[in-house]
């Protein structure tokens, strides 16, 4: 196991590498000029001397070798440097973003999760009656409905909703407040993002454990158990039910993933400061350091999640590790 | 020749018409069915856009503006059957041309998504070694790295080229670059589908035989192997449609995707987000439109897959 | 060259006041108490107000600080320039001598003390930076000769030449008083990450990207001063999260400005708990040519593209849906320097018969031979208010006479780079956007030499114009030479084209009281006169 463990471990490094590579250079192929941006962006007159300066202090003068040796030492040390835009630590930028975002992916995997299991279990045991066709449609149009617009309309139904019953319109609270302040507050402003997205998540939660549970439902050892006389609901729940997970905790991982840099727009729908909308500033932007801050973390946190699924496919089905 | 195959008619029995065919699939897949017929509905109105709108779609005249759907223009008297927009301009004459822009990147996007997934699957799975080992490190950048960068920088990236490079309608071939956006990260998906099939098949011994024979690896790949994938490529094929037309609205919708004046659903949202308080019907057609489109697609690649996966296949 | 002409632009301009429309009340007694949330459209940038740009760090980090002088916040719409952290200022006989007394008992929030060396090494760090500092207004002092501390309640000024842009340069939003320990002891960038300032508001917390708060400043200069408890910035870079954050009362105000149809959406759905003010703002959308690509090199077919806009038209219906509104030249609408009505309806494209203005568009086409089937270039930055909106009704107005435009709308870098460097494009969306209303310094943007002209044109003849108004004494003789400009600008040798005026509507809740719409949207942002009336 701990073979491979380290092999895994070492995959990951050529993975993080070319991403670097990757974004470093992608940023600086796009045109145009964060000093440009700062001095000019809004109309007013502009200064060529004080671009100069501007890029200087920034070191956007210096060759593109030395930037990205830079940029590669610092992400070895943990040192992602200053947001060029705002002049902090990206670190500390990324912060309560990542928070906000880690939050909103957390709540929309349990909500996802309460739905999927119990919906695709249902439609995996009565395949092909109207049950089945149901889930299958609710859950396909999930995959369907573009989260944002879900997003949009759920915002809409909040507005003429509370005021019909308060007779004040009610809007989800703008700043986010960390769980543990203010749990209340904290909750009615992203319970509302995490059911939009929480919806398409589930719905491919649901169809993966249908049709992973119809395939182990085909298992000779379930047919044995069948053969024996044991009752449907106990096969289900105590056999087939585990063994059907492992695709689905996979799904569920990589949509975890996903989710955090990829709620770009369901983050606009609802003004959310998350990492997705930071990523999208941060390139309009021009502002090198905390893009390639972010994506990096994205790309660890997608490399991590894999390993992490890898572990547990290894440790669930010891014929894997050794292969 | 005709000789042969006319005995070889008398031999076997006839095969079943198209219509049986059909009709046990509609049978076997209602939903299925019901996501061809959607499909077949969006295929049309992109096709015969012209013939069923009056208006036209990239441009109206102010006095329109917000015209409720349904109704008559007060300022030029003209009908607007699910209203018009900000500018003046039709919705329903919006919503069926936006259907050419989503097909046409939903469809050009799977195809070469798959395509190139399909190529450098088998071709891993197959040369294994260094070329495997390389070929899955690119793949496992290339999906650990945020879609919306590689958008975003394509996009960008695409616009100041377009510029540069002096072509007459630039617009025009902002498209391809979306398309491509939307079609780098197809290709790792399909490709480790792909792959893991092909790796299968590699293992079996004709394999080994053939290239014992001194057959070319050409032949031997588009004979043998890629016949053999064509399970998991189609189903992926089918899969990616409804995907891309979705994340081409998201981009729209980000500003990143088509450009006005084109019509184009993820766009169409956007603008009419501004105006949804008062006018949502702006905002509710065109999310309907794409919901359908993708649902309709969804389907139907539901239906090919329980179709095409053998596993699941002996299930129904 | 360019800082050279910029002298001279700013040199000779002549404060003028000017009255626009007030339609809010200011009026009953201000009380006391209660926090002020407001939404903010855009990214926070560094705190460093000498170095930022952008309403997106006034409106949030503003309340922190005191300038010296400041344009008088109850009175936003004149030129009305007041003491701050000064008790009163005079200037010698010539002009040339400015002496600023300052108050007396002043602290900054930590508790250090305010006085004419705080305000010297400020002024030090904005006029004067040291090489390498950053400074993004330094060429709007191009007058100051020498500033010195007189003794430590007095400060003074000395001009190389008379200015009448002296003053509104002063008054600059941007120019934070900064304390002279911090500065020496935190260095030139500390300030762009922490805030000690002598502001009605003391710092409270930064979410980055999300918002700012502050606190009530105990020993503010201001008598009774400011109002309000405290305030929280939020930050909502999407308009329809703005707008909903409004209804919804999660925010009190917004500072910039909303659409019409969002005002309106506003108004039906709160009726009187919402106040709306609105005021002429001085920016405008322009269109600029490429002087350089053909067929744009030839005066009548960028004539003609200003003949097929239907600028009276789009004032009203355009007006519905975006922050434009006033048709006006290249002067700021109804300042005394600006083209009358029926001044402006003699310029081409400003007529009131649609009909003839674009047959007399196609005639000129024709004339030029213009090619009708090729599709020409137009670029457009990628912010739906009002780039997107006005450029997407631009093209519709050109299609109307046949000619046709492929809008290339681009990230806000990628449009920079080919309006100001690359020159990428036929006819370009540009903008000119001040604050402190300055027309003879503002229509220096349709001078090809100037700084901020992307036309690609030579013209000796505007130049020498505009020499001759830096150069006028009177306002008739300045107006006199301004409806010349205009008339080769937007007409004879058409080189640039206004589209229209922008138009700034801010709905507010009825219980934010005192104020006031300025003409742009970096002024009076302080908000210490901002008071809460809750009932």
């Amino acid at each position: 196991m701990w073979q491979y463990i380290l092999k895994r471990l070492i995959l990951m490094i050529p993975t993080v590498l070319g991403a670097a590579f990757l974004i470093f250079f992608l940023l600086r192929a796009l045109p145009g000029d964060v000093c440009e941006l700062k001095l000019g962006g809004e109309g007013a007159y502009y200064d060529e001397e004080q671009i100069k300066i501007c890029q200087q202090n920034l070191g956007l003068d210096q060759p593109l070798v030395v930037q990205f040796k830079d940029f590669v030492v610092g992400l070895a040390t943990f040192d992602l440097g200053e947001s060029m835009w705002t002049g902090r630590p990206v670190l500390e930028e990324m912060s309560k973003r990542f928070e906000l975002s880690l939050q909103v992916a957390i709540m929309a995997t349990i909500v996802s999760i309460i739905i999927s299991i119990p919906l695709g279990t249902l439609s995996a045991v009565y395949q092909n009656t109207w049950i089945d066709y149901v889930v299958r449609t609710v859950s396909i149009a999930g995959i369907a409905v573009p989260s944002f617009w879900l997003g949009i309309l759920i915002i809409l139904a909040i507005l003429s909703i509370s005021e019909v019953f308060t007779g004040s319109r009610w809007l989800p609270p703008l700043d986010y407040r960390p769980l543990w302040e203010d749990p209340v507050y904290n909750l009615s402003m992203l319970l509302w993002p995490a059911i939009a997205t929480g919806y398409r998540y589930s719905a491919v939660a649901t169809r993966m454990t249908r049709s992973s549970l119809l395939e182990v439902l085909r298992e000779d050892y379930v047919r044995t158990a069948r053969a024996k006389g044991m009752v449907e609901k106990i096969i289900v729940n105590r056999h087939a039910l585990k063994n059907a997970m492992l695709p689905v905790v996979t799904v569920i991982g990589i949509e975890f993933a996903f989710l955090m840099g990829g709620l770009v727009v369901t983050e606009q729908v609802f003004n959310l400061n998350g990492l997705g909308r930071l990523l999208v500033d941060s390139v309009t932007f021009n502002d090198y350091t905390m893009t390639q801050g972010i994506v990096m973390t994205i790309v660890l946190v997608f490399v991590l999640t894999n390993f992490v699924i890898d572990l547990l496919y290894a440790w669930l089905d010891p014929r894997i590790r050794y292969s | 020749m005709t000789d042969t195959t006319s005995i070889d008619d008398d031999v076997l029995p006839p095969p079943p018409t198209i219509w049986k065919r059909i009709g046990s699939f509609v049978k076997k897949q209602p939903l299925g069915t019901a996501g061809l017929l959607l499909v077949v509905l969006f295929i049309l109105m992109a096709i015969f856009a012209d013939i069923l709108t009056t208006h036209d779609p990239e441009s109206g005249e102010f006095f329109d503006q917000f015209t409720r759907p349904g109704q008559l223009s007060d300022a030029s008297g003209l009908f607007f059957l699910l209203g018009a927009d900000e500018f003046g301009r039709d919705v329903f004459t919006r919503i069926i041309y936006g259907a050419r822009t989503a097909l046409f990147v939903g469809i050009s996007c799977a195809l070469i998504g798959s395509f190139i997934g399909l190529i450098l699957g088998v071709a891993s799975a197959y040369f294994g070694g260094w070329t495997d080992t390389i070929l899955q490190r690119i793949m496992d950048i290339l999906m650990a790295f945020p879609l919306i960068i590689l958008a975003l920088t394509i996009v960008i990236a695409s616009r100041a080229l377009l510029q540069g490079l002096e072509v007459e309608n630039p617009n025009d071939y902002s498209i391809y670059f979306v398309i491509t956006a939307i079609t780098i990260p197809f290709i790792p998906k399909c490709a480790r589908v792909v792959r893991s099939s092909a790796l299968a098949i590699r293992e079996i011994p004709f394999i080994d035989a053939a290239r014992a024979n001194g057959f070319s690896h050409t032949r031997i790949i588009m004979r043998h192997m890629v016949p053999n994938v064509m399970a998991p490529f189609l189903i992926m094929l089918t899969a990616f449609v409804g995907q891309a037309i979705l994340l081409e609205a998201s981009l729209s919708f980000l500003g990143l995707g088509v450009q006005e004046p084109t019509p184009a659903w993820g766009l169409m949202l956007r603008s009419s987000q501004e105006f949804m308080r008062d006018e949502a019907f702006l905002a509710i057609y065109p999310g309907l439109a794409i919901t359908l489109a993708v649902f309709g697609f969804n389907l139907f690649g539901d239906a090919v897959r329980d179709a095409l996966d053998p596993r699941l296949r002996s299930q129904s | 060259m360019r800082t050279k002409f910029w002298k001279a632009a700013i040199g000779s301009v002549a404060a003028i006041a000017i009255a626009g429309p007030a339609l809010a009340d200011g009026h009953g007694t201000p009380k006391s108490g209660g926090t002020l949330d407001f939404v903010v459209g855009s990214k926070i940038p560094s705190f460093d107000g000498h170095q930022e740009t952008t309403f997106g760090m006034i409106h949030p980090i503003a309340p922190f600080y005191s300038l010296l002088i400041r344009v008088n916040p109850s009175n936003p719409q004149e030129n009305d320039f007041e003491c701050d952290v000064c008790e009163s200022f005079e200037a010698s006989e010539d002009g040339l001598t400015f002496t600023y007394k300052i108050r007396k008992g002043l602290t900054f929030h930590d508790g250090k003390p305010l006085d004419a060396n705080d305000v010297f090494a400020t002024y030090e760090k904005i006029i004067f930076p040291a090489e390498g500092v950053p400074s993004s207004r330094k060429a709007f002092y191009a007058m100051v000769d020498s500033h010195r501390v007189v003794d430590s309640h007095t400060y003074e000024m000395k001009l190389k030449f008379p200015s009448g842009a002296y003053l509104p340069s002063m008054a600059s939003p941007f120019n934070f008083i900064y304390a002279d320990e911090d500065l020496a002891a935190n260095g030139m960038e500390w300030h762009k990450t922490n805030i000690n300032g002598s502001g009605p508001f003391k710092f409270v917390e930064y979410q980055p990207g999300a918002f700012v708060s502050g606190e009530k400043f105990e020993n503010y200069h201001f008598e009774g001063r400011p109002y309000l408890d405290g305030f929280k910035a939020i930050s909502a870079p999407k308009l329809s999260a703005r707008v909903q954050a409004i209804e919804g009362d999660r925010a009190g105000i917004e500072f910039r400005g909303f659409p019409p149809k969002q005002r309106d959406a506003l108004v039906s759905a709160l009726g009187d708990k919402i106040v709306v003010q609105e005021s002429d703002w001085n920016c405008v959308l322009l269109a600029t040519p490429n002087h350089k690509a053909k067929p744009f090199d030839d005066p009548r077919v960028r004539r003609a593209l200003s003949l097929a806009i239907d600028r009276w038209g789009g004032s009203k219906y355009l007006s519905k849906i975006a922050i434009v509104k006033t048709v006006g030249g290249i002067v700021f609408p109804n300042h005394p320097l600006a083209a009358t009505q029926a001044e402006l309806e003699g310029l081409a494209g400003y007529g009131r018969d649609m009909e003839a203005n674009r047959a007399e568009a196609r005639r000129l086409l024709e004339e030029a031979g213009f090619d009708f089937d090729k599709t020409y270039r137009f670029n457009n930055r990628g912010v739906d208010q009002p780039y997107k909106v006005v450029g997407t009704w631009l093209i519709d107005q050109w299609k109307k006479v046949g000619m046709k435009f492929d809008q290339q709308v681009n990230p806000s870098p990628v449009f920079y780079d080919i309006l100001r460097k690359k020159y990428e494009f036929d006819v370009s969306i540009d903008f000119n956007c001040q604050s402190v209303i300055n027309p003879i310094a503002d229509v220096s943007k349709f001078i090809p030499s100037s700084g901020n002209n992307y036309t690609q044109n030579e013209d000796a003849e505007l130049e020498q114009m505009y020499q001759d108004l830096l150069r006028a004494g009177t306002l008739d003789e300045q107006r006199t030479i301004m409806r010349k400009l205009e008339k080769a600008v937007l007409d004879e040798k058409a080189t640039q084209f206004i589209s229209l005026w922008w138009y700034k509507i801010n709905p507010h809740w009825n219980y934010v009281k005192g104020w006031k719409i300025a003409p742009s949207h970096y002024l009076g942002q302080q908000l210490d006169h901002i008071w809460l009336d809750k009932g």
